[in-house]
């Protein structure tokens, strides 16, 4: 069974620039599944999509979704974007202001339909349309608005009208580019869900565009971080967080500690907060990262110092945030983050000792 | 990625099909301007030394400036009280106020000349109501030569300088004028070195406006028989010395080229935008207190004097005895009408199919190409319309002898080259409703659409064209009406047999037959203020419904 789209080796470079904007981008999704593409802004993500949907033309690469070939770029094939068949959900949502509600969401409703085989199927009369339309809305959970004017929506609102639209015409592939940041936090948890749950049931294909990396990791069965147009590292949120390739994905990927170290060919490391397991053995100067989840804070034990495992600090911030406390602890010339579940009450000033709970990884030096 | 488009340049290569229009629009203009320059040098020396070293020249060219400054300052007397009236203060029925400022656009220039030099001198309208009451009738002089043409100037140029202030005080930020209230400093000298440097930007655009306007405009001169080089060129005219009005021509180029020049001048480095993160809070309200009432009669006399006065002298003449039969004037105002319709139709429908490239790269591709590529659609604008018109009527009768056996035309006094004209003239005006339009419909929806698969023709059909409507119905209202009152261009470019409401008035008012030039000025008058009106209530309907 082929993947439900596919992008391999995509490469596009801008006229007058001599650097492409994205570069070899590579990923595949399946029917059922939500994949993310995080990076920060500027780097190659909407124009990603904007390859992908053939709004921009690539210069390598190919797209194809199920065993229909959108563009390659070997053969010189391109498909105008009204061709492949793919929903697109634009960040301002870009809803038809001249239409109502239920024109827009019939926009795309094709009055005689493709069948698979690729011949024309019968004729669909304006009320099944409208029927089509109707459940697509109802399906997004928006009733009762059909005859109003786009513009008296609100943004929650106008949001689910375009995923209906992308929807209606029966499309299993859907591009979502930064779709939830015109909305408020409250709304944003919400849509969030109901687009999982309707990938789910629906068994779509959805590609989530976006710079949150909270978003990417909540909503998202396998991320693509991306930077200055390239793939660094793809998988499912968990293994990325728990196992960065390079320092970039490590820090974009939440907070962490980003320690220099030097190994001898086993999976200890001395650190400058003192010996470290590693999650492989390695050898020579590596850099490692720790998250501040991973390291523990202890009182200091008067009296014997020497052949102390961890070395001694000193607190010098706290932040408390509700179900857990960050501190920051200056350590041997360098500050490094910990963060412990509420209760472990150290001041501002009291010396402590630092101690990983988990062994750390070892990170290519890329920032 | 917030919004990719100013992240990162983005350049992709301007389609040839928007580029070939546009740059034939420049060339469309530029050609005849050339072809006049060629013309003009290919005389004889001791004829160009006589055209060029006549000492009237001289007189000529400080007769234009020193209209052009006259105009400039009574412009801008009226149009600052005003806008800052309109725009800043608690003036009763502001709106009202603020449109009604507009309106001196629907009169002409030289209907109102037609209108100042028929309320003076012995048979004047003044002299003739006043003895209707009076044993002895009041009679005021004739107003006419520069101080007729200033006047007369002066209140049709005023909403130009107007709505240009008014739109600047509106964006003003008023947190700096608080700002420098805060810093100790009156309210006056706040004007002063706060909002009048902010200013700088609109009473340049404004003043170029009514600059080219004057150096332009060769009615209001030529009734008043006030020498600009309007005036002398159409003397060489009616004396069929084509080198000669050439090089008025070109000296009337050279003179609105000088004026852009200036602007450019006085506009460079210039950065007014806000400083700093958040957004600019409303309007700021200035009570006027016991002003209201000296204000409002301000803004009345203004009012009276552009709008009221023509039409009441227009009405007046009307039920004057004429000098041709009520018949002929009937025939002749059908003909007008009929005509100036006709042109104004096709004109406009051209203007419009021009302009859309146009509009289309300045806002679909903003490059600093593109750009100067909408540039080119102004130069018809800019380019006095006189010499613009000398330029195409030379073109044409060469062409003509090129192409044709001598004794038939094919382009001179032709319908195509007059329209062509209109059309490339007013062209400028418009690409702005275009472009408003054209901002509204952005690309993200015509994408929106192929998504959603529909092609090209089908997403321009039904998603770009109904939003891209108000714009254009704007953009063929303003052409139209343009065209017209037209006059210089109607006049040099018209075929034998053609007229139009602006050529009849003109001829009449010159042979001070003001009762027979009524129905004329009336039909400006009905047709200007009908389309001004629509134009400004369908324009409050969109700023509602943008609400």
């Amino acid at each position: 069974m082929p993947h439900l789209l596919c992008v391999e080796d995509l490469t596009r470079t801008f006229p007058g620039q001599n650097r492409p904007v994205i570069e070899g981008v590579s990923f595949c999704v399946e029917a059922g599944e939500v994949l993310a593409v995080i990076g920060p802004s500027g780097c190659g993500k909407t124009t990603t999509l904007r390859t992908l949907m053939g709004f921009e033309r690539a210069e390598r690469g190919r797209v194809s979704k199920g065993d229909m070939v959108c563009a390659d770029c070997a053969t010189g094939l391109h498909l105008p974007p009204e061709k492949r068949g793919i929903g697109i959900v634009f960040q301002d949502y870009a809803l038809f202001p001249h239409m109502s509600v239920l024109r827009n969401v019939m926009f795309g409703i094709p009055s005689r339909p493709v069948t698979p085989q690729g011949e024309a199927g019968p004729k669909l009369s304006a009320k099944r349309r409208r029927q089509i339309a109707r459940e697509a809305l109802w399906m997004v959970g928006l009733m009762g608005v059909d005859d109003r004017a786009v513009q008296d929506l609100s943004g929650g609102q106008q949001q689910r009208v375009a995923i209906a639209r992308a929807l209606a015409p029966g499309t299993k592939v859907v591009l979502l580019d930064e779709p939830f940041s015109n909305l408020d936090p409250d709304l944003r948890q919400a849509t969030r869900a109901e687009v999982r749950t309707l990938a789910k049931r629906a068994g779509l294909g959805v590609v989530l565009v976006t710079h949150d990396q909270e978003e990417a990791l909540s909503l998202a069965d396998r991320i693509c971080v991306m930077r200055d147009g390239v793939i660094c590292q793809a998988g499912r949120p968990e293994a990325v967080y728990a196992h960065p390739r390079t320092a970039f994905v490590a820090r974009f990927l939440g907070q962490t500690n980003l320690l220099p170290a030097t190994a001898s060919g086993t999976d200890v490391a001395q650190t400058p907060l003192g010996k470290m397991q590693l999650h492989k053995p390695c050898d020579g100067e590596v850099l490692l990262s720790i998250r501040p989840e991973d390291l523990s804070l202890a009182p200091v034990t008067s009296g014997d110092n020497a052949g102390q495992a961890h070395m001694v600090g000193k607190v010098v911030a706290r932040e408390f945030k509700g179900h857990d406390l960050t501190y920051r602890v200056r350590v041997a010339d360098r500050e490094v983050a910990v963060q412990v579940e509420a209760g472990a009450m150290f001041q501002v000033g009291h010396a402590v000792q630092v101690a990983p709970i988990r062994p750390a990884v070892v990170v290519t030096n890329d920032l | 990625m917030a919004s990719p488009p100013v992240l990162k340049p983005r350049r992709p290569p301007l389609p040839w099909y928007l580029v070939v229009p546009a740059v034939m629009c420049g060339l469309g203009v530029a050609g005849p301007m050339a072809y006049l320059v060629v013309r003009a040098l290919s005389i004889e020396s001791d004829e160009l030394r006589r055209i060029l070293l006549d000492p009237r020249n001289l007189a000529l060219l400080g007769n234009t400036l020193l209209l052009c400054l006259g105009v400039l300052v009574v412009t801008l007397i009226l149009a600052l009280p005003a806008a800052w009236l309109t725009a800043r203060t608690d003036l009763p029925m502001r709106r009202v106020f603020a449109l009604g400022m507009v309106l001196p656009l629907a009169v002409p220039g030289y209907l109102m000349a037609f209108s100042l030099l028929s309320l003076g001198g012995y048979v004047g309208a003044v002299a003739k109501v006043t003895g209707l009451v009076m044993d002895e009738p009041i009679r005021i002089a004739p107003i006419r030569g520069f101080w007729g043409a200033l006047i007369a100037l002066s209140l049709y140029n005023f909403p130009y300088m107007l709505l240009n202030l008014r739109a600047a005080f509106l964006s003003l930020d008023p947190t700096l004028e608080e700002v420098g209230r805060s810093l100790g400093r009156t309210p006056a000298r706040v004007f002063v070195s706060l909002v009048l440097p902010q200013l700088r930007p609109a009473l340049v655009a404004g003043g170029l406006l009514v600059g080219l306007h004057v150096v332009a405009d060769f009615g209001v001169v030529h009734l008043m028989g006030y020498h600009t080089f309007s005036f002398a060129l159409y003397e060489r005219y009616s004396a069929v010395d084509v080198p000669g009005m050439a090089w008025f021509g070109l000296m009337m180029i050279a003179l609105a080229g000088a004026m852009i020049a200036l602007e450019l001048w006085l506009l460079r480095g210039l950065r007014l935008h806000r400083v700093g993160s958040g957004v600019a809070r409303g309007r700021a309200v200035s009570r006027l207190g016991w002003w209201k009432a000296p204000a409002v009669l301000f803004l009345l006399s203004i009012l009276c004097a552009g709008v009221v006065m023509p039409t009441a002298t227009t009405v007046f003449w009307l039920f004057e005895p004429t000098f041709a039969s009520a018949g002929q004037l009937r025939d002749k105002l059908t003909d007008a009408v009929g005509d100036s319709v006709t042109a104004a139709a096709l004109a406009s429908t051209v203007a419009v199919l021009l302009a859309l490239p146009v509009a289309l790269l300045a806002s679909r591709y903003p490059s600093k190409r593109a750009l100067s590529l909408e540039r080119l659609a102004y130069m018809g604008y800019a380019t006095p319309a006189l010499a613009f018109a000398l330029g195409l009527l030379v073109v044409s009768i060469s062409v003509d002898r090129l192409l044709v056996r001598s004794g038939e035309t094919w382009f001179y006094q032709s319908l195509a080259v007059l329209v062509y004209g209109y059309a490339l003239h007013f062209m400028a005006e418009a690409v702005g409703p275009i472009r408003a339009a054209l901002f509204h419909a952005t690309p993200r929806l015509e994408e929106a659409s192929r998504a959603l698969g529909h092609g090209f023709v089908r997403t321009s059909w039904s998603v770009t064209l109904p939003l891209l409507r108000p714009g254009l119905l704007v953009s063929l209202a303003l052409v139209f009406l343009s065209v017209m009152k037209e006059l210089p261009l109607t006049m040099l470019l018209r075929p034998t047999g053609f007229t139009n409401l602006a050529y009849e008035l003109w001829d009449r008012t010159n042979e001070r037959l003001y009762a027979d030039a009524a129905p004329f000025a009336l039909g400006i008058l009905v047709v200007s203020f009908v389309f001004v009106g629509a134009l400004l209530v369908g324009e409050s309907a969109l700023e509602r419904k943008k609400q």
